[in-house]
This record gives structure tokens, C-alpha cells and sequence, in this order.
């Protein structure tokens, strides 16, 4: 797995060890992982009650205040790793901190998702609304994005697309019809 | 683009997991990022047997994939953003904690954060954000 070409010689007692180091950073004009806004979302009161979930069982038991710090936890290291974080309102939805689901960024395209679930359909509108307002066209960045909508009348969650240069995506029609509400 | 089918990947992790023997359960799972995330610019991480079914796959489908592997699916979400790798913490998943710090890649930065509270609901960290470059 490590590929990189530069090797360093370690010299150890009498025998001397060569040690490939791991490859550098690609050029930053090709890195798909170099970004500098980090859109989050609110956590709703609502989460503990009506979330969608595998476990309904661990669901009751969560701890707003520490869902909440450990939140925010999050928000702050993606703030030190050079992003601006911005937070959207939760609007009453108990899904609403899952923000990923709602968008599919590739580039400088966000494309916006129908989200599998019903109950969840609506949080599209808030994320929709902030991006085109701050950054579909604004002179204080250096790139605009353009905001599209999914095509068609599929459904997809971006959590279900994991993006590595090129898409991969999971397809699960069942698991949609038994959680959508 | 490259498609998996959720019902035949858990089908086949299960399968799996009762050949080598393990007892530990593959879990229902939300979504693809459940049990897999990118950890650097090439590297893609996976977690628990889904996530070795996974792997099957898209050895297949893609050229010199690359992989680390944990045991912990819930380990296997990571955000990974401007050469930082924000995780779960060693003490949420100490079975991974080696293997994050050996295997990724040593220009990588580790920070880790403690997540559990919305795990009960299956949020991971991705989960909780959109990054854009503009």
C-alpha cells in the first residue's frame, strides 16, 4: 500500500533498514480533498423522538446537551483543519444535523438529492436556499458553485455516494420503502 | 460510476462472516458511509465485514484500489478534508486505534472526537456536514 518513491536509510545498530516512505500530498490543482467551507447543521429537539434509525432502541437514550457538545466538537475541528463553518437552522427536522444526505458535491457542483426517506424530503429547501444565496454568486469568494437539483424521480441520500475521484453509490430500494415515512 | 446493491453485500458479509467463524453480527446499515469513507486522497477506508464485502467488490471494479481496513464499522466513517483525518476517538474504537496510526499515510493529520450520542441514531461524521470549495 505505501507507494511513495522516497526512501530514507535507518540505520539500526548494524544493520541498516531502507524505509519507503509514504507518498506525498498530490499537487494541490488535482486534490479533490482541499476545501474551504464546511456547511453544518443544527441539531433539532425532535431527533430523540422521531429520528430515523436501525437501533429505536439506543435512540431514546441519547443525551441532547452531549449530542450537542460533541456537535459543536466537530464544527470546531473542521474549523481548525482551515474550513469556515457555516450552520444552517434545523427547521423542525429531526434528521436535519445529517446535512450530507441532502447534496452530492462533486468539484464545484452541488447537486441537491431527493432524499429517500419521506420525512426527510423537505430539509432540501433550507440547504437549497443557503447555498445559492452565499455562494452561487457572491464577489467574496474566488470560485462560485452552481447548485443543481437531482434529475429524474429517483431517490438518493449523499451519504450513499462516496466520492474517490470517481462515484461509487449503493443502491437499496428495500431499505428505502421500509424507513421512509 | 460504480453501483453496489446493499441487499447482496449484506447477504454476502453474512455469508462470509459465518465461513471464517466470527460471531461479530453484520449490522443493518443506513448508508454507503456506515462502514466505509475515504481516508486520504487515494486511500478508502472500510470497517467490519460490509466493509470487507465491499472491498470484494470493488477490487473487480477498480484498478489498484487501495484500502485500510478496521474491525470497528463505526470506525470506518472519517471526514477527511485539507490533509486532516477527523476520526472516532481511541477510546470509542481501541480495536482501530493501531491501525489508524499505522497505516494512514504520515503527512496526514489524526484528530479525534468523540461521536457517540448521534452514532445512536447511526450518525457517523460525514454525516454532519457538506464541504464545498469556493
Amino acid at each position: 500500500m505505501l507507494t511513495g518513491t522516497a526512501r530514507r536509510v535507518v540505520y539500526s545498530g548494524r544493520r541498516a533498514f531502507t524505509v519507503v516512505s509514504p507518498h506525498k500530498p498530490p499537487p494541490m490543482n488535482v486534490n479533490h480533498f482541499q476545501k474551504t467551507i464546511a456547511i453544518t447543521r443544527e441539531i433539532d429537539d425532535s431527533l430523540v423522538q422521531s429520528a430515523l434509525t436501525m437501533n429505536p432502541g439506543s435512540q431514546q437514550s441519547i443525551d441532547l446537551e452531549l449530542a450537542r457538545k460533541q456537535h459543536a466538537k466537530l464544527s470546531r475541528e473542521l474549523k481548525w483543519a482551515g474550513l469556515q463553518v457555516h450552520t444552517i437552522g434545523s427547521a423542525g427536522f429531526p434528521d436535519s444535523v445529517f446535512i450530507e444526505d441532502t447534496a452530492i458535491v462533486i468539484g464545484r457542483t452541488v447537486m441537491i438529492t431527493n432524499p429517500g426517506a419521506r420525512s426527510r424530503r423537505g430539509e432540501v429547501m433550507g440547504v437549497r436556499k443557503y447555498l445559492k444565496e452565499n455562494f452561487a454568486a457572491s464577489e467574496n469568494f474566488s470560485e462560485t458553485i452552481d447548485v443543481v437539483d437531482l434529475p429524474g424521480d429517483g431517490t438518493v441520500d449523499g451519504g450513499d455516494i462516496l466520492f474517490t475521484g470517481e462515484v461509487i453509490t449503493l443502491t437499496k430500494p428495500s431499505l428505502t420503502c421500509s424507513i421512509a415515512a | 460510476m460504480i453501483a453496489v446493491d446493499l441487499a447482496q453485500l449484506t447477504a454476502h458479509a453474512r455469508k462470509n462472516a459465518a465461513l471464517s467463524g466470527t460471531h461479530a453480527p453484520v449490522e443493518d446499515v443506513l448508508h454507503l458511509k456506515s462502514f466505509c469513507s475515504m481516508c486520504s486522497e487515494d486511500i478508502i477506508l472500510t470497517g467490519g465485514e460490509l466493509g470487507l464485502a465491499l472491498q470484494r467488490v470493488l477490487r473487480r471494479e477498480i484498478d489498484k484500489p487501495q484500502f485500510i481496513h478496521v474491525p470497528d464499522v463505526g470506525a470506518a466513517n472519517c471526514v477527511y478534508v485539507n490533509q486532516t483525518l477527523i476520526r472516532r476517538s481511541r477510546t470509542e474504537f481501541p480495536n482501530s486505534e493501531a491501525i489508524f496510526r499505522q497505516q494512514v499515510p504520515k503527512y496526514i493529520r489524526h484528530v479525534e472526537v468523540e461521536a457517540g450520542e448521534l452514532a445512536k441514531v447511526d450518525g457517523a461524521l460525514t454525516c454532519c456536514s457538506l464541504l464545498l470549495k469556493v
